[in-house]
């Protein structure tokens, strides 16, 4: 094999010619080879995304590995914070274990960090991203419900499909959310009309008072009548009311929930039914901190909610070599960043910090963070 | 007549004298106490009055606090202790001191007022009832007996810090910060409201304030004043109250936006009524508002339609736009739209449509930041 053939790329993004190839090494990654092609509008949608936010390395002039980036902002309890995605991680077969993923990754995170993402969600949770200082994160109650194990929902509550006239009724019950991406009208129209996601609308006295969505669960083939929660919103009390009649509507026996356990009214209602509500945190992804100095400001309202003032003015993080520096008046704590990821974002290796800093971080941390839902990526 | 300008810290004393003549304070506070609370930079940053020989004679205060609607922030005053001399009466103190204060807060940046009267000093000034409501009563034995393992206990004011996290879980509320009570104008515990928390076990789940009625000689109800955390389980306590205190009735009013508890308390059975929220409510800078306001418009309007929409204001007069549609409105009918209440137009056409996707506007309960 001459040199040309096996020259690996610096990352960057792909170019039109090189989609075809592109969108080959996906589907062998992903499984995806047999599934019904998409309509013509959507695949020149999904090629004009592919152009703006993928990045690729290339091997012998064709590309070889992929990830798509995106930009977000949340809204934490009214809090803005600039958020990045990344996900369609993948390296073609043939030339995995040269370390092609882990450059691509690298120039990512650097490109991210640049362009203001005060934290990135990574879908998914292998050792590429752990090896990044990504960790696993976000509080949430997994529980599975299947089809007849709660008692029906009264008559006045009924399950049916979204359609494209729901997608305003769907943008107003997503945010009045406290903790969620910020999405326009704009962006429920397009997903109602693209018709790629299927959610899942709850009537009471003929008006939507909550919707929800089911995603499929990788390992697990389409056909089977099982599916994971995607995302949902409006009222919880209904929600946990419908899911049977939502189960029945869709042709399923299962569904596998895991909520933020932020959410304090799920909480209590699966528990007030008994429910076995297991800790975990949120499924196939992991967190990772960009620029904890930032998204401490960004967090300040959060902080002043939480901290006397002095304790707000007084807490600070600032990068110091590898670790970050936490300080409260005389004290401190020098934490890696994976270790402050998993302080953050509420990881199960969270460290345990004592004395006044201890219990400031305690009543800051874990952000609480959004199901991925319709934006995952 | 000196004034209308702030309250001096020297006057403080003869100030609490004249709230306490015409609004009876010293009934319910000590005066000491008063004085002290009267001292607070909130109360000197708002409190506006008219001096005569020395003495401040009509007095208005008011404060600017910061609102969060569905992760929206802006500014919102409230008004209240609006209180002349009975000697000092008619001479027009009180409208000018409110042109002052209205003044001041559009300065400061307010672009909500929340008034805590109703008569005609406001009426004049376009402070209109305002504010989606809906109210029901429970009386005792209505509901069924509270779940095992919730239980309730008083708390204070002290313990703020350890609640305040459910204030901020709120989509819809005045903005608190943990030292919210040391700071905040002291007249939200004017009629010692109770203050009950709702746990499972050590967790906090919900909190609400109780206010005993002030006039009223039915003492065995209550109201609910303020309110965060987690609906079912307020619902789902309330019968403990009324164990507790021997409360035969309690009057929920909850904000229309509320939608987990409109639906928690139609599947109970509980009748609903609409109302708007206390007081009387003045808009005060409407394109402003709508700046503020802009990522709401986005998640409710497509953005063709967003880009047509526009506000201005000249003064009293608002003017809306859509495209080529326009709608001139008064203050009143400015805020009785955009809050909703009976003052809001009927508005057709494509601008009706854009408006009636955007309005009313969820707005929040005074609840502690009552003024």
């Amino acid at each position: 094999m001459c040199e040309k053939e096996t020259a690996i790329g610096a990352p960057r993004p792909p170019r039109r010619e090189e989609l075809g190839d592109l969108h080959r090494v996906i589907a062998v990654c992903f499984g995806f080879q047999g599934e019904p092609q998409p309509q013509p509008q959507r695949r020149r949608a999904r090629g004009g995304m592919a152009l703006r936010e993928s990045r690729i390395i290339t091997v012998g002039g064709k590309p070889v590995s992929h990830i798509r980036i995106t930009y977000n902002w949340l809204s934490i309890y009214g809090m803005r914070i600039r958020a990045a995605s990344l996900g369609g991680v993948c390296t073609d077969p043939e030339h995995r274990g040269r370390g092609i993923a882990t450059r691509l990754l690298e120039h990512c995170i650097e490109e991210v960090t640049r362009a203001g993402a005060k934290l990135l969600i990574i879908s998914g949770d292998r050792g590429l991203y752990l090896r990044a200082q990504a960790v696993p994160g976000g509080p949430v109650w997994s529980a599975v419900v299947r089809r007849g194990s709660s008692p029906a929902a009264s008559a006045a509550l009924t399950a049916r499909a979204a359609g494209p006239d729901d997608a305003l009724t769907l943008a107003r019950l997503h945010q009045r959310e406290p903790v969620r991406y910020l999405r326009s009208a704009d962006f429920f129209a397009s997903m109602m009309r693209n018709g790629h996601r299927q959610p899942w609308v709850l009537e009471s006295n003929g008006e939507v008072v909550a919707y929800l969505s089911m995603s499929r669960i990788w390992g697990i083939p389409r056909t089977a009548p099982v599916r994971a929660l995607g995302e949902y919103a409006g009222s919880r009390a209904a929600l946990v009311e419908g899911l049977d009649a939502v189960l029945r509507a869709a042709g399923l026996e299962e569904i596998r929930l895991g909520f933020p356990a932020h959410d304090a009214e799920m909480t209590y209602l699966f528990r007030s039914r008994g429910a076995d509500l297991e800790p975990d945190t949120i499924e196939g992804h992991t967190f990772r901190l960009l620029d904890v100095p930032g998204l401490l400001r960004a967090l300040r309202p959060h902080c002043a909610a939480r901290l006397p003032a002095r304790a707000v003015r007084g807490l600070t993080a600032q990068p110091s070599g590898k670790r970050i520096c936490l300080r409260l008046g005389s004290e401190e704590a020098a934490l890696g960043l994976s270790e402050m990821g998993a302080l953050v974002f509420g990881g199960p290796d969270a460290p345990t910090i004592g004395g006044d800093l201890g219990s400031a971080l305690a009543r800051v941390f874990p952000v609480p963070l959004p199901l991925p839902g319709f934006n995952y990526v | 007549m000196d004034g209308p300008r702030l309250t001096r810290r020297d006057e403080v004393n003869e100030l609490s004298d004249l709230l306490c003549r015409v609004f009876g304070f010293d009934q319910h506070y000590e005066r000491a106490t008063f004085v002290r609370e009267l001292l607070r930079p909130i109360h000197l940053r708002g409190g506006v009055v008219i001096a005569e020989d020395a003495k401040p004679v009509s007095h208005i205060f008011h404060a600017v606090e910061s609102v969060s609607v569905y992760g929206c922030r802006f500014k919102a005053a409230s008004l209240g202790g609006v209180c002349t001399d009975p000697g000092y009466r008619n001479r027009g103190y009180a409208g000018r001191i409110l042109e002052e204060s209205l003044a001041r807060m559009t300065a400061a940046g307010a672009r909500v007022l929340v008034v805590s009267g109703n008569r005609s000093l406001y009426q004049r000034n376009h402070c209109v009832p305002a504010g989606e409501v809906l109210e029901t009563r429970i009386y005792r034995g209505m509901l069924p007996p509270c779940r095992p393992g919730l239980t309730v206990r008083r708390f204070t004011s002290e313990e703020w810090p350890a609640l305040a996290p459910l204030n901020e879980a709120e989509p819809v509320r005045f903005v608190r910060s943990a030292d919210f009570f040391s700071k905040c104008c002291c007249w939200w515990d004017i009629s010692h409201p109770e203050l009950w928390l709702i746990s499972d076990g050590e967790r906090p789940l919900a909190y609400l304030s109780l206010l005993t009625p002030w006039r009223e000689e039915n003492k065995r109800s209550r109201t609910v004043g303020d309110y965060a955390g987690c609906r079912t389980a307020m619902l789902d306590a309330l019968p403990l109250f009324s164990d507790a205190d021997s409360i035969q009735e309690i009057n929920l009013r909850f904000p229309r936006q509320d939608r987990e508890l409109a639906y928690l308390a139609a599947s109970r059975g509980l009748q609903t009524k609409s109302a708007t929220l206390w007081g009387t409510h003045r808009m005060l800078n409407l394109p402003g508002l709508m700046r503020d306001l802009r990522p709401y418009l986005s998640g409710r309007l497509t953005g063709r339609d967003l880009r047509r929409l526009s506000f201005d204001q000249r003064g009293e007069q608002c003017t809306l736009s859509f495209g080529a549609e326009r709608l001139e409105l008064d203050l009143s009918q400015a805020a009785g739209l955009v809050l909703g209440g009976p003052q809001a137009p009927e508005v057709e056409g494509g601008l009706g449509r854009a408006l009636g996707a955007v309005f009313p506007i969820p707005f929040p309960m005074p609840g502690f930041n009552y003024v």
